[in-house]
């Protein structure tokens, strides 16, 4: 149905250029942030060095400071004499690299910290503390990885990344560099040498170490003090580690190691003095633009971190929530049919009824939908009114053809649904009003088995359980699987919780004190019947399922129709929130608005906001996780899911074999569903005036499906 | 009215129980457009600062610069240089320390 107002109505809903646009660079942004840090995290490599020595190795004899003289490695720095550098490495880290700092300041104990880009970025206050205090600090890489596994792009990569986040911190860059999984020069095989080579030839300085205690393996406090302290007269670099694991041990031989080398006449000296250069040569200052540029890296870097680290706690939060929410509507939903079979029998109510059916352009579909509503084996008295809303495709015309002595036509110029809702409204005799879409075929029994549930005198509203007819090809399935999954699982819950948010409009039934409580049928929603069943919740009437009250309709048939169809409603249910969010906070006669506005903002807006974001999430947890839990879950979610269908279908009587469809349902119909609720976000965020676009209809409803 | 109340049908041409009229201004309905206009404008903003970005990391300067394309950050030359003149001075201070 159309619309009629003084603006003109954006012709339905669509996707326009510029949304998919908006849409498509925030995934972008996000994918490339999620991309970052899994990279800058994920990939690290854990604390360790190499062999204590190698037979071959081309540095034998060499000190264990290297630069490039021409296209060689030299040593340079003289002998270290009674001098000794210690050196941590692979952090800096919250819990023990502090503690590390504490002790060389209290011992008044220079140090150089070789330290790896993805701890620098995470731990931003610590490396400033240590810059601010003199100590010295070099490049171990931006992930911790292995030189001499890497392509020279990546290598330089892995320099430059930790050069800028560094620099970004403290403002100087770092010209010492210790290669991961580096020892003593002995120790160097040809091919590290073969990588160090070109970076040494770049301007840095390789640091490599006269004494590794292999602290990293935690070998015990005793071991590593012995292996740090020079036994002779000349000491050299001493490796630690400040990270990359558990550092007690480091920790706790630290002071030992300090006291036991200084009483053996050793003095402790930065890495640069051992190389013979000025502080400013290994910590250069960096220009203004690039002190820059490194702060704009590291707060990328933080960013991402910031990201992933709440989609992380996002996805455990809706994790909890849509496995309760499945819980409990499967829980709920067996209660409500016990409660449902102790209640039938007795003598059937038959109260007069008139049964309202606005249309417009429903020539395909009217005279069926008309006749089997004619044809209801209704004991009591009924009318059925339908309001002509000015269609062009003479379904008017057809309806006073039929000749069925309880239709009665109201013709109207287009004026849209609520407008012609009212009409019939005022047109009614009788004081239970039954609403249906022109498009819907009831079967013989649903009106007396909708009218039933009102012998309770506090029932105001009653929603009928909604069919699909045309489910023959794929998209039909899936949302035959949707409706009998939320007829017979949702509703039901929502009866027992008292805050049944939407009376169909397909099938639903109203008592007429209930809708003049609330004035009628309001225009302010695409939703009307979200609105009116809202309203009349909150006005204090119940809100009732009749699950054996069965109407067939038809389905979009296309993926532009649903769409179309799906960003309607979702913009109508984010409008009838809107409207009722008065409710959150006052309780009301019943709490029914507090509650069914929290469950549709929650549930039907925010998931669906979200879901987009858990999807992605799960595409990088297998890419830089551990791939297997993800993928347990989603196959225990997809099972479970599996499980509320099976029992759903049970419910309704519905054969069981379409359920073949639900895995596929994963990945195309449940990305539309989320991208109307995005799209509707977006107009309500334009402040857009959507206009009501029907589907095409074909007429295609088979009631024999069942 | 509390529910179960018994129902009355409308009295003809009153206006107190029918106030609807279906053609209610829409929720999130802005007539002037002002809305629209702040949004697209923050889209806007919000698109070309992800363009600039995406250039951004792709050119390198956020430290990305040493991807196969781009360049190796820092100039060979230059610090050869200083490192040669760094050795040179810490040969004579060695030499002056034996």
């Amino acid at each position: 149905m159309s619309r009629a107002g003084s603006a003109p109505p954006r012709p339905g809903p669509t996707l326009p250029r510029a949304r998919v646009a908006l849409i498509a660079s925030f995934f972008v942004v996000l994918i490339l942030l999620l991309l970052v840090e899994g990279f800058t995290t994920k990939t690290v490599g854990s604390s360790g060095t190499g062999p204590a020595s190698s037979n071959d190795s081309p540095l034998a004899g060499y000190g264990p400071i290297l630069a490039a003289k021409g296209h060689r490695l030299v040593s340079i720095g003289g002998p270290a004499g009674r001098r000794v550098a210690l050196t941590f490495d692979d952090g800096p880290d919250p819990r023990w690299t502090p503690k590390i700092v504490a002790i060389l300041r209290q011992y008044h104990v220079p140090a150089t910290f070789f330290m790896v880009g993805s701890q620098v970025v995470r731990n931003t206050g610590i490396v400033k503390e240590i810059a601010r205090d003199g100590f010295q600090i070099g490049n171990h890489t931006f992930t911790h990885a292995d030189l001499t596994s890497l392509p020279p792009w990546e290598r330089s990569l892995q320099i430059s990344l930790n050069e800028s986040a560094i620099s970004g911190i403290t403002g100087k860059r770092p010209r010492l560099l210790r290669p991961p999984y580096s020892s003593t020069p002995d120790a160097a095989s040809p091919a590290e040498v073969a990588a160090w080579t070109p970076l040494a030839r770049s301007g840095y300085v390789i640091a490599l170490t006269t004494r590794d205690t292999e602290d990293w393996s935690q070998p015990g406090v005793s071991s590593i003090v012995r292996a740090a302290v020079p036994a002779g007269r000349t000491g050299g670099i001493v490796l630690m580690h400040d990270a990359g694991g558990r550092r007690a041990e480091t920790v706790a031989a630290l002071p030992q190691i300090i006291k036991q080398t200084r009483a053996r006449g050793f003095r402790f000296v930065r890495v640069s003095d051992l190389a013979g250069l000025s502080p400013r040569a290994v910590e250069i200052p960096v220009s203004p633009g690039k002190h820059l540029r490194g702060q704009l890296f590291v707060a990328m870097l933080m960013i991402a971190g910031w990201v992933t680290n709440n989609l992380t706690k996002l996805v455990e939060a809706v994790t909890v929530l849509v496995g309760l929410r499945m819980l409990v509507a499967l829980l709920l939903a067996h209660l409500q049919v016990r409660r449902t079979r102790r209640k039938r029998g007795g003598v059937p109510i038959t109260p007069p009824v008139s049964i309202l059916v606005p249309a417009f352009d429903e020539a395909k579909g009217i005279a069926r939908s008309v006749r089997s509503l004619a044809a209801s084996e209704y004991p009591g008295e009924f009318e059925v009114i339908v309001v002509d809303d000015g269609s062009t495709d003479g379904t008017g015309a057809i309806v006073a053809g039929l000749g069925l002595p309880q239709v009665r036509l109201v013709s109207q110029p287009n004026a849209g649904k609520p407008a012609a809702l009212n009409r019939a409204l005022e047109a009614a005799r009788h004081d239970i009003l039954v609403t249906v879409d022109a498009d819907t075929v009831f079967e013989p029994d649903a009106l007396l088995r909708l009218v039933q549930r009102f012998r309770d005198p506090a029932v105001g509203a009653v929603s009928g359980n909604t069919k699909v007819g045309n489910r023959r090809r794929l998209l039909g399935r899936w949302q035959h699987i949707e409706y009998v999954m939320g007829f017979n699982l949702d509703r039901r819950m929502y009866e027992v919780l008292g805050f049944m948010p939407t009376v169909p409009g397909a099938i639903g039934a109203f008592r007429r004190q209930a809708l003049a409580d609330i004035g009628g049928v309001s225009g302010a929603t695409l939703a009307e019947d979200t609105d009116i069943t809202l309203d009349i919740g909150r006005a204090g009437w119940k809100v009732v399922y009749a699950e054996d009250a069965r109407a067939w309709t038809e389905a979009p048939g296309t993926v532009r129709d649903l769409y179309r169809q799906r960003s309607r409603w979702a913009f109508g249910t984010i409008q009838s929130i809107w409207k009722h969010r008065a409710a959150l906070w006052s309780r009301g006669r019943s709490g029914f608005g507090r509650r069914a506005i929290a469950y549709l903002g929650v549930f039907q807006v925010g998931l669906p906001l979200v879901a987009p974001l858990i999807d992605l999430f799960a595409v990088y947890s297998i890419l830089f996780l551990d791939p297997l839990p993800i993928l347990v879950f989603w196959f225990a979610f997809n099972a479970f899911q599996f499980v509320l269908a099976w029992v759903a279908f049970g419910f309704d009587r519905e054969p069981r074999r379409v359920l073949w469809a639900l895995p596929l349902q994963q990945f195309v119909y449940r990305q539309v569903m989320y991208l109307v609720v995005i799209d509707a976000v977006i107009s309500a965020l334009l402040g857009t005036r959507l206009g009501w676009r029907r589907a095409e209809r074909t007429g295609d409803i088979e009631l024999s499906a069942a | 009215m509390p529910p179960g109340a018994p129902t009355s049908r409308r009295v003809e041409g009153s206006d107190r129980v029918w106030w609807a009229t279906g053609h209610e201004t829409p929720v999130f309905f802005d007539e002037r457009g002002f809305r629209a206009k702040l949004v697209r404008l923050a889209a806007t903003c919000s698109l070309l600062l992800v363009a600039a970005w995406l250039a951004l990391v792709v050119s390198g300067p956020f430290g990305f610069g040493s991807l196969p394309a781009a360049q190796f950050l820092v100039p060979h030359a230059h610090h050869h240089h200083h490192l040669d003149a760094d050795l040179h001075r810490h040969s004579k201070h060695e030499a002056r320390e034996s």
